[in-house]
């Protein structure tokens, strides 16, 4: 039982071959570095997650979601690390200091409008990690969609009590 | 790792996951844990699906599919609804890595199946009382 627990661990590990060529040699990078195919991929990523951010920060002072608005910019603020690594010359964008982004303004209730831009991302995640050139890359976009459909989930009553 | 190791890989995985549900469910009363109870359905029905898509996989790529263990050990502490929602958000957490790799590995309309099943794990495990994580199936990059 242990055993079958512990063998993804030693797959994530080993040398996954990317579904193309372009292979990285083994070791050279635990990033997901983009192979050039992906430079615009992960653009086009970085730039759905700041119009998200935008979202969440324009409904952020709402009560109503408030909690669900701190944890997602917690979680957007990690994905922009990490993928904003894939991007080493990418210059941080004009009026975007800190992270802060421009709100972009949605109408309708908070919580309603949250929810759409969070889903609006999901998709877009899942959509590029199937179209990424890179393995690694997939695995990185594919994890971000399933951490956006985590904190959804969370803020749903249901669950079973931990 | 070729994509059929890992596809077979991730049905063996799919052969124990999809006894284990079926064992925590025995486990779990309908009555007194509905919401547990409802989850492990779900579980097991999302993992047989699963199981039966792998297997036309690994058809497809040319394999011959591994079939399931004639026994799993399943330990007796796992008891209580506590201790099984905690078994089965362990059986997820294992999946989601075994996902995540399957998704590097492959290409087109596997990796997208994957990448699908990635995040309902990633939800099921929440269902079940998980928190959420901020790289679900990708630890290491926390």
């Amino acid at each position: 039982m242990a055993a079958a627990f512990a063998t993804p661990v030693a797959l994530a590990a080993c040398d996954i071959d990317p579904p193309r060529d372009e292979t990285p040699e083994q070791g050279e990078s635990d990033a997901p570095l983009p192979q050039d195919d992906d430079t615009g991929l992960v653009a086009t990523v970085l730039d759905r997650i700041e119009e998200t951010r935008g979202v969440v920060a324009t409904v952020a002072s709402a009560p109503v979601v408030v909690a669900l608005a701190s944890r997602l910019r917690a979680l957007h603020s990690a994905q922009t690390d990490l993928l904003g690594e894939a991007l080493p010359d990418q210059e941080p964008k004009a009026g975007a200091p800190g992270g802060e982004t421009t709100p972009v303004p949605e109408p309708g209730p908070p919580r309603r409008t949250l929810l759409a831009a969070e889903r609006r991302l999901q998709r877009e995640l899942v959509r590029a990690a199937g179209q990424a050139s890179s393995g690694d890359l997939a695995r990185v976009l594919a994890s971000a969609a399933a951490a956006v459909a985590q904190e959804l989930a969370a803020d749903v009553p249901g669950a079973v009590a931990p | 790792m070729t994509p059929l190791e890992a596809l077979q890989a991730q049905l063996a995985d799919e052969h124990l996951a999809l006894h284990l549900y079926g064992v925590l469910g025995a486990r779990t009363s309908a009555s007194a844990s509905p919401a547990l109870h409802q989850a492990l359905s779900a579980g097991y029905r999302q993992h047989r699906a699963r199981r039966d898509v792998l297997r036309g996989f690994v058809t497809d790529a040319g394999g011959v599919p591994v079939t399931a263990e004639a026994a799993y050990d399943v330990p007796a502490t796992w008891v209580g609804p506590r201790r099984i929602a905690l078994a089965a958000v362990e059986l997820e957490n294992a999946g989601m890595e075994r996902l995540s790799a399957l998704v590097a590995s492959t290409a087109g309309a596997t990796r997208e199946w994957a990448v699908t099943e990635l995040v309902w794990s990633a939800v099921q495990s929440v269902a079940l009382g998980a928190s959420p994580t901020t790289w679900p199936g990708a630890p290491e990059l926390v």
